[in-house]
C-alpha cells in the first residue's frame, strides 16, 4: 500500500491497465495536440477506431518522449475487470452519484492537486490523470456501449487537464477561418454554432471545429483544432444540408442523438489546424431574411462562452475564466443573426474573417 | 466580520462595469451590474462587512432604502453560496474596488440557470431550476 493514499487509486488503475495490456496486443498512436506530443497506448484494438477518428487530423509519426501518455483499456474485450476496490468505487458512484460526483463528474474523493479523476455515468468511463507524471488512464467498461458524444469528443477531460499548464484551454465553441485568421462561434446548444460551422464549408472558409476546440494564449490568441467531428441536430438540420448525409456515421441513431460525421475522412483539405483568433461571434437563429452581424459587448460574449465551457470541462478554474475574460476584452465581439439561408450566413463570416485578417 | 468568496468553486471577473460570477459547484452563473458590481468588487477586495455598509451608506446617502438594500443583496450572495461569513480578513485576488455608478438602483444579483442542456450528456442527472444541478430526485 502506498504511503500516499491519494496515489492508491492511481496505483490500482496502473496495475489494472498493465494486466489488460498483458492480455492483449498493445497498439500505440501518436498525436500532436496543440503542438504537444501525446502518446496513446491501447490495450487491444477495440477502442482504437472509436476514440481516434475524432482526432485523426492530429496524427503524427513523432517519436521520442511524449509530453502526455494515455493508457486506454476496456474490460469487455480484454476480459480484464476492474480490480475489486475500483469496482467497488464505480459501483458506489452509480449508487450515489449526487454525493460522490461533482456536477462536472469529478470524483471528489480522488481529486487533489496531483490527481484528477472523473467518472461518466452514462458512458461508464473512468479517467484518472497524474499531473506530475502527465500520465492518464482511461478505462471503458464496454466499447460497444460508448455513446456517440464520447466518440465525437474523446479524452476531452484529460486533454483539458494536460494542456492547461501550456496555456491552452479547451472551450465549447465552433471555429472557422483561414490560416491568417479565424473566428470563434460560441453560445449554448441550439444557437446555430454547428450548423453555421458546417455551412461555412460552402465558402472559402476552413473548418476548425463545431463543438470543442482550444484557444492558446501562449503567443497571441490562437485557435487550435482538437476534434474533426461535425454534428447536425436532427432530420431538419440534415435536410437543410443534405450533402452531408453520406458522411454521417450514425444514420440509425436513436432519436436523442445527433448526426455525427468525421470531416477528416471526407474533406481533410478543408480542416484548419490552427490560426490567429480575430473575433468571437455569438450566433443565434433569428427570423430574418438576411443574416445580420452587429457588434456586441465583451460581457455578453463572456457569458456566452465561459459558463458553457467551464461547466463541461473539469479542470477549468479561475485561471481559465481569467484567460477567457482576457480573450473577450482583446477581440472584437459580434452577434450574428442567422437567416434560413445558411450559405448567406456563412458568407457573412467569410467577409468578417477577410476584413479582420487584413488589418 | 468579513465575507469570504467561496473559491475555488466560485470564480468571478469584472468586465465593462459588470461582474460575471460562475459557481462551478452549483452549475449556476450570475451577473451583477451597477451598484452591485461596485459592492462586489469591494467584497473581493477584502473589505469588512462594516466597511461595506459604511461605504454604501456614505455613497448612496440619498437612497431611500440603502440600508435594507445592501442587507438584501449580501443575503442573496450568501444564499447562492457565493460568499461565507468569516471572522478573519479573507485572502484577496487583487481585485480593485470599482467606481460606483452615478445613479442609484438597488444592487441585484441576476441568476442564470440555463445550463441544464449540458447535462443531457449524462441523462442520469436531474436538475431543478431553483437549486441548480444536480440534485437527487425526491
Amino acid at each position: 500500500m502506498s504511503m500516499d493514499p491519494d496515489l492508491d487509486a492511481l496505483a490500482l488503475m496502473h496495475r489494472d491497465r498493465r494486466r489488460a495490456e498483458a492480455a492483449t496486443t498493445p497498439i500505440e498512436r501518436n498525436f500532436a495536440i496543440g503542438g504537444h506530443h501525446a502518446r496513446f497506448h491501447f490495450a487491444g484494438p477495440a477502442l482504437v477506431e472509436p476514440l481516434t477518428r475524432a482526432i485523426a487530423q492530429l496524427a503524427t509519426d513523432q517519436r521520442g518522449e511524449p509530453d502526455l501518455t494515455v493508457h486506454v483499456w476496456d474490460s469487455a474485450t480484454t476480459g480484464v475487470p476492474l480490480s475489486p476496490l475500483l469496482r467497488a468505487l464505480v459501483d458506489s458512484l452509480h449508487g450515489n452519484p449526487f454525493t460522490l460526483l461533482t456536477p462536472r463528474h469529478e470524483i471528489a474523493l480522488l481529486t487533489n492537486e496531483r490527481v484528477g479523476a472523473t467518472y461518466e455515468l452514462g458512458s461508464q468511463v473512468l479517467t484518472i490523470y497524474d499531473r506530475v507524471e502527465r500520465e492518464a488512464i482511461y478505462w471503458v467498461n464496454d466499447p460497444d456501449a460508448l455513446p456517440y458524444y464520447e466518440k465525437g469528443a474523446p479524452f476531452r477531460t484529460v486533454l483539458n487537464w494536460w494542456l492547461a499548464p501550456h496555456q491552452i484551454h479547451l472551450i465549447h465553441a465552433a471555429a472557422v477561418g483561414r490560416p491568417d485568421g479565424a473566428v470563434l462561434l460560441t453560445g449554448k446548444g441550439g444557437s446555430g454554432k454547428s450548423t453555421t460551422a458546417l455551412a461555412s464549408l460552402a465558402t472559402s472558409l476552413q473548418y476548425v471545429s463545431d463543438d470543442y476546440c482550444a484557444f492558446s494564449t501562449a503567443s497571441g490568441p490562437e485557435v487550435l483544432s482538437i476534434y474533426n467531428t461535425g454534428k447536425l441536430r436532427d432530420e431538419d438540420d440534415l435536410a437543410r444540408q443534405p450533402h452531408f448525409e453520406p458522411w454521417v456515421v450514425n444514420s440509425d441513431r436513436a432519436g436523442d442523438q445527433k448526426y455525427l460525421m468525421y470531416l477528416a475522412e471526407h474533406a481533410p483539405e478543408r480542416l484548419l489546424l490552427r490560426a490567429p483568433l480575430r473575433a468571437i461571434v455569438l450566433p443565434r437563429v433569428a427570423a430574418v431574411d438576411t443574416p445580420r452581424l452587429e457588434p456586441t459587448s465583451a460581457v455578453a460574449t463572456l457569458k456566452a462562452l465561459a459558463p458553457t465551457s467551464m461547466f463541461q470541462l473539469p479542470g477549468a478554474d479561475g485561471a481559465t475564466f481569467a484567460h477567457m475574460a482576457a480573450l473577450v476584452r482583446q477581440l472584437p465581439c459580434y452577434r450574428l443573426d442567422c437567416s434560413p439561408d445558411l450559405t448567406a450566413t456563412a458568407r457573412v463570416l467569410e467577409d468578417l474573417v477577410a476584413d479582420l485578417s487584413r488589418e | 466580520m468579513f465575507l469570504q468568496i467561496n473559491t475555488p468553486n466560485v470564480v468571478h471577473e469584472a468586465i465593462e462595469g459588470e461582474v460575471v460570477i460562475v459557481n462551478l459547484e452549483k452549475g449556476l452563473y450570475f451577473s451583477i451590474d451597477g451598484v452591485g458590481a461596485a459592492l462586489w468588487t469591494r467584497v473581493a477586495a477584502g473589505h469588512s462587512i462594516d466597511e461595506l455598509r459604511g461605504w454604501f451608506g456614505d455613497t448612496f446617502a440619498a437612497a431611500d432604502n440603502a440600508a435594507a438594500d445592501i442587507e438584501t443583496f449580501l443575503e442573496q450572495l450568501r444564499s447562492n453560496d457565493l460568499v461565507t461569513d468569516s471572522d478573519s480578513a479573507p485572502e484577496t485576488d487583487g481585485t480593485e474596488p470599482s467606481a460606483p455608478p452615478d445613479s442609484y438602483a438597488p444592487p441585484a444579483l441576476e441568476v442564470y440557470s440555463d445550463m441544464e442542456e449540458l447535462l443531457l450528456l449524462d441523462p442520469i442527472h436531474e436538475v431543478s431550476d431553483e437549486a441548480g444541478w444536480p440534485n437527487a430526485p425526491a
